[in-house]
């Protein structure tokens, strides 16, 4: 269990400020989804939490202590982060991709706890028919599946996933974030998920934060958050936000760019 | 240079080691530099193969000025240590190339799970918790250390270290604890196959190894790679 507490963080690339001022917490058994549209600093967001990179100013805390002050593979054990690439250029097996999400603990033999949280994480994930097969012969699909099967296995108390669900069908969609979301009330851990799909995060996240140009618009509960003005000053997007089978359900309508107005413009004349 | 100009990197050696000891300063120097384009452009595979390049070409125009202003006899001493012989091999200098592959390859296996992280890409490896600069500078230090060493004795032996890893790599896939034994036998396999060949080319004479493996390894890399 590990609170995590995101204080006044600013991220510079460059002379450029990428994330700015950024307040918020997380808590154990809850998942927070960071959504924004392109560009908005969401990726820079949970690299930051993930200790991937170190914020320009600002501090961020694991329950209370100052993660600058915490050893390095202390944080390791704690957090696994799966970033948004799935490319995976080497001849490795499924099973070897997954077991290096165990890196802290691997020595030359491979302990029997190792091969079996490996083990039932596959099985969890049904990946246990493909464990034999090349990390670079699987589909797009599959891959993710595996590098989340890579973040599950280190059994972290803060689990970073960045679009964890962007290649997936719709079936695993669901499927995959019904399990993070399980994953995360059972074993208390705190998860933060950057999600593209509105729809889902609504569905999935126990609360949303709206980053928009590098600050947040909004944090709240998604019925909360997500709202016809939101989405149209955030996104550019006119959408209607309705209530369906108890999830909140966005359908775009238009897009408010101007770009589209000056050419509907054009046609018109 | 031990050669032509008789320059000995450090003072009071026998004769017999002025060669082997400069080459292994200038390849470690070589490594150095490397690893000083890197601090300043950054530890990614790319800088690094370019940089590597790079300096390998200024070290050829270096070579050629020194093959112009050097004597005959010279000139052939140094073409004769660029083929690469294995008849400069004593049991004495087996045995300390032997010691530092021992080491090294030790150093290297209890990194193995990092290496094999880094294979997935730097992006992934550091999110791993992998400190990937770190990495990259120590295995550049163990490698040139092998490298220097092994280089030293016989000089140039192309292209083995090249095609071994490739080949054990074919073979038992990237797990780098298997991996790095792997590449160990397949060099030394290479490398005997080479030497035999060299010996039964020319009936009554040795030809030199580094010709054998170099040509044929063109082959296997044009067929396999």
């Amino acid at each position: 269990m590990v609170e995590v507490e995101v204080r006044d963080v600013s991220f510079n690339y460059g002379s450029e400020a990428v994330v700015k001022d950024v307040t918020l917490n997380a808590f154990p058994g809850e998942v927070l989804a960071i959504i924004g549209p392109n560009g908005a600093g969401k990726t820079t967001l949970l690299k930051l939490v993930a200790n991937v990179i170190k914020p320009s100013s600002g501090k961020i805390m694991f329950d209370g202590v100052d993660i600058r002050k915490m050893d390095k593979d202390e944080i390791t054990k704690i957090v696994s982060y799966s970033p948004q690439e799935n490319i995976i250029p080497s001849i490795l097996t499924v099973y070897e991709v997954v077991l290096l999400g165990r890196i802290p603990y691997l020595s030359w033999r491979i302990s029997r706890n190792d091969l079996e949280v490996t083990k039932n994480v596959l099985e969890e994930l049904g990946l246990e028919i493909c464990v034999r097969k090349y990390a670079n012969q699987l589909s797009g699909g599959e891959r993710q599946m595996i590098l989340i099967a890579q973040a599950l296995v280190r059994e972290p108390r803060l689990l970073l996933l960045d679009e964890p669900v962007s290649n997936l069908d719709i079936r695993n969609q669901l499927e995959i974030l019904d399990l993070i979301k399980r994953i995360t009330r059972q074993r208390e851990i705190t998860t933060i998920t950057v999600l593209h799909d509105l729809n889902l995060a609504a569905r999935y996240a126990d609360k949303l934060v709206v980053l928009n140009s590098g600050s947040i618009y909004a944090y709240g509960e998604p019925e909360v958050v997500l709202t016809p003005d939101m989405l149209s000053s955030v996104y550019g997007v006119e959408a209607e936000v309705n209530r369906n089978n108890g999830f909140v359900q966005i359908v775009p309508i238009r897009s408010l760019s101007r770009r589209i107005e000056a050419l509907e413009q054009i046609e018109q004349t | 240079m031990a050669y032509i100009l008789g320059i000995k990197v450090l003072p009071n050696v026998p004769m017999e080691f002025v060669v082997p000891i400069n080459a292994f300063v200038f390849a470690f120097l070589t490594c150095m530099l490397i690893m000083f384009i890197g601090k300043i452009r950054g530890f990614t595979s790319e800088t690094l193969v370019l940089g590597g390049i790079a300096i390998s070409f200024m070290f050829q125009s270096l070579l050629a000025l020194l093959e112009y202003y050097a004597s005959e006899e010279t000139l052939q001493a140094i073409v004769f240590w660029l083929f690469g012989s294995l008849t400069k091999a004593s049991l004495f200098k087996a045995q300390v190339v032997f010691v530092v592959l021992a080491i090294v390859s030790i150093l290297l296996i209890l990194k193995s799970w990092k290496i094999t992280a880094l294979r997935l890409g730097d992006e992934k490896a550091k999110s791993l918790g992998v400190n990937t600069e770190r990495l990259r500078i120590e295995v550049l230090i163990y490698v040139s250390l092998l490298t220097s060493v092994a280089i030293c004795f016989v000089g140039i032996i192309g292209f083995v270290g090249l095609v071994a890893p490739h080949m054990a790599r074919m073979l038992i896939g990237e797990d780098q604890r298997f991996l790095i034994i792997g590449s160990v036998l397949c060099g030394g396999v290479i490398l005997s196959a080479g030497a035999i060949v060299s010996k039964v080319i020319v009936p009554g004479a040795i030809f030199p190894v580094g010709i054998i493996t170099s040509c044929s390894e063109f082959r296997f890399s044009c067929f396999w790679l």
